[in-house]
């Protein structure tokens, strides 16, 4: 065996080692972002097939929850893109929201917010939980959605914006 | 300032995906990583044919391509008692090590070869008390299955489960055999499985409720907690609001707001509600209501002894 065949195979035994305590912390991650059991047994599974292939090709960079997790991500957001284009007209609409000033100085009920959350548009949804449910930076959200960090900074906005109309509205008929 | 979105901020809570699902995806990624054979990468690459799966088809006579070999305390003893019990016939002469061990010894089962030994300590090879029980169960068709039972029981067996009509057609009963290993003993069910097969899965937990006082609260309680999501539910035919429905537990639930019955309600799943509420009065106990809903007729009804309960029979596509 060549001295690559036998590192993917010990990178392959790590996963396998791995796999019992990463599937809660992969599908539990998934499961509260995409909110359906379903699509996050999907990604989950999505998510683990790309680790072996990434074990094939040599590209992991450590075989960690932590990786898994951040391969996890990738994937949901494979998947709000896949929901986008299939919403596309319904997205458009969105994307009409005047933009407005951020600061707000509401008091968000968490489990509310999440609710909200899951009644927006599938880009702005993406990006209100990569930058404040996961807490990444602005230039990690970009990454991961593959714009400009400024592109990323007014759809922020326009999310945020979306999100506040969309969570105002409940108010009215709670 | 702070930002009100800072409250978003949602840490991983670790929550099990269904174990068939789990299960599934583990055979599909050590088969992907192809670490489910026992050979090296090597001998993977010069010999093809011996690791594609290709389910073996050469047996010697009497064998088949999977074989039972048992460890016992006393293969002599064992052997005498799978005679009895289970009709054995003995095939060859055991082999007898230098230290009186049985190294090997063969029975036939009707058209099966059993094989048994000795325990070989030195060699890990131990019967199930030395490893404080079993993880393997044999299944052996007999003639009489209750005739079988009884004669292994006053034989020094221990009885698990008495026989029983089973619904994939056969009766069978579970013992445990004085070496320890454990048998399930079967006869075909000479009418084949019985006609209602549905009733396989009639009594199974099929959803619960929860009665809260307050439904944003216990949504909030129990998300954080077990990373529960939370779906609105559609209104019932008599206008009341069910509350909210949990869709990634093993089994689904609700969370409903009700301040008489705090606690919970257990929906059995049941093939026919009808059929089964007439049971229900046929053994002693009450129907309350029967009512029809979008994810099927269900009924209240109350046992011989006054508890409630419900039954629930899905609509299609509410499994």
């Amino acid at each position: 065996m060549s001295e690559v065949g036998a590192a993917t195979a010990d990178q392959g035994r790590a996963l396998l080692a791995l796999y019992d305590r990463a599937v809660p912390q992969v599908y539990g991650y998934l499961v509260s972002r995409c909110g359906s059991a379903p699509v996050a047994e999907d990604l989950t599974g999505e998510t683990f097939l790309a680790a072996v292939s990434a074990v094939r090709r040599g590209t992991v960079p450590e075989m960690t929850i932590a990786w898994l997790v951040g391969v996890a991500r990738h994937k949901l957001v494979d998947h709000w893109r896949r929901a986008a284009r299939d919403e596309r007209n319904l997205q458009l609409a969105a994307e009409d929201i005047r933009e407005m000033d951020d600061p707000w100085d509401a008091q968000l009920d968490a489990a509310r917010a999440r609710d909200v959350l899951d009644r927006l548009g599938p880009h702005h949804r993406a990006a209100l939980t990569l930058r404040y449910l996961d807490g990444l930076s602005v230039p990690e959200v970009a990454d991961h959605l593959g714009r400009t960090v400024h592109a990323t900074e007014a759809l922020l906005v326009r999310a945020r914006a979306a999100f506040r109309t969309a969570y105002g509205g409940r108010d009215d008929d709670g | 300032m702070a930002d009100p979105f800072d409250t978003l901020r949602q840490p991983i809570a670790p929550l099990d995906p269904r174990t068939e699902f789990v299960a599934a995806l583990r055979r599909q990624i050590t088969h992907e990583l192809g670490l489910d054979r026992p050979e090296t990468g090597a001998a993977r690459q010069t010999t093809p044919a011996a690791t594609s799966g290709t389910p073996v088809t050469r047996v010697h006579e009497g064998y088949h391509a999977v074989n039972a070999y048992l460890s016992v305390g006393d293969a002599l003893a064992a052997m005498d008692w799978y005679v009895d019990i289970f009709g054995a016939t003995r095939r060859g002469e055991p082999i007898v090590m230098d230290d009186g061990r049985i190294g090997h010894a063969e029975l036939r089962i009707g058209d099966t070869v059993v094989m048994l030994a000795d325990e070989f300590p030195e060699m890990d090879v131990l019967a199930p008390p030395a490893r404080g029980g079993t993880s393997v169960s044999f299944v052996v068709y007999v003639p009489d299955v209750d005739a079988t039972y009884q004669r292994a029981l006053d034989a020094g067996a221990i009885g698990e489960r008495p026989p029983a009509d089973q619904f994939h057609g056969s009766r069978a009963g579970w013992l445990r055999d004085p070496f320890g290993h454990r048998w399930s003993i079967s006869t075909p069910l000479p009418d084949g499985p019985p006609t209602r097969a549905l009733s396989a899965v009639s009594g199974e937990l099929g959803y619960y409720t929860l009665f809260v006082p307050d439904v944003d609260r216990a949504a909030a309680f129990y998300g954080e907690l077990f990373g529960w999501s939370f779906h609105e539910a559609t209104p019932t035919p008599d206008g009341v609001h069910l509350g909210r429905h949990v869709e990634n537990t093993g089994v689904p639930c609700g969370v409903t707001s009700d301040p008489r019955y705090p606690g919970a309600t257990l929906y059995y799943r049941v093939a026919d509600v009808h059929e089964a509420v007439a049971k229900v009065r046929d053994l002693g106990g009450e129907v309350l209501s029967v009512t029809d809903y979008q994810a099927g007729p269900s009924a209240v009804c109350r046992d011989d002894q006054g508890v409630e309960f419900h039954l629930w029979q899905p609509a299609p596509g509410y499994s």
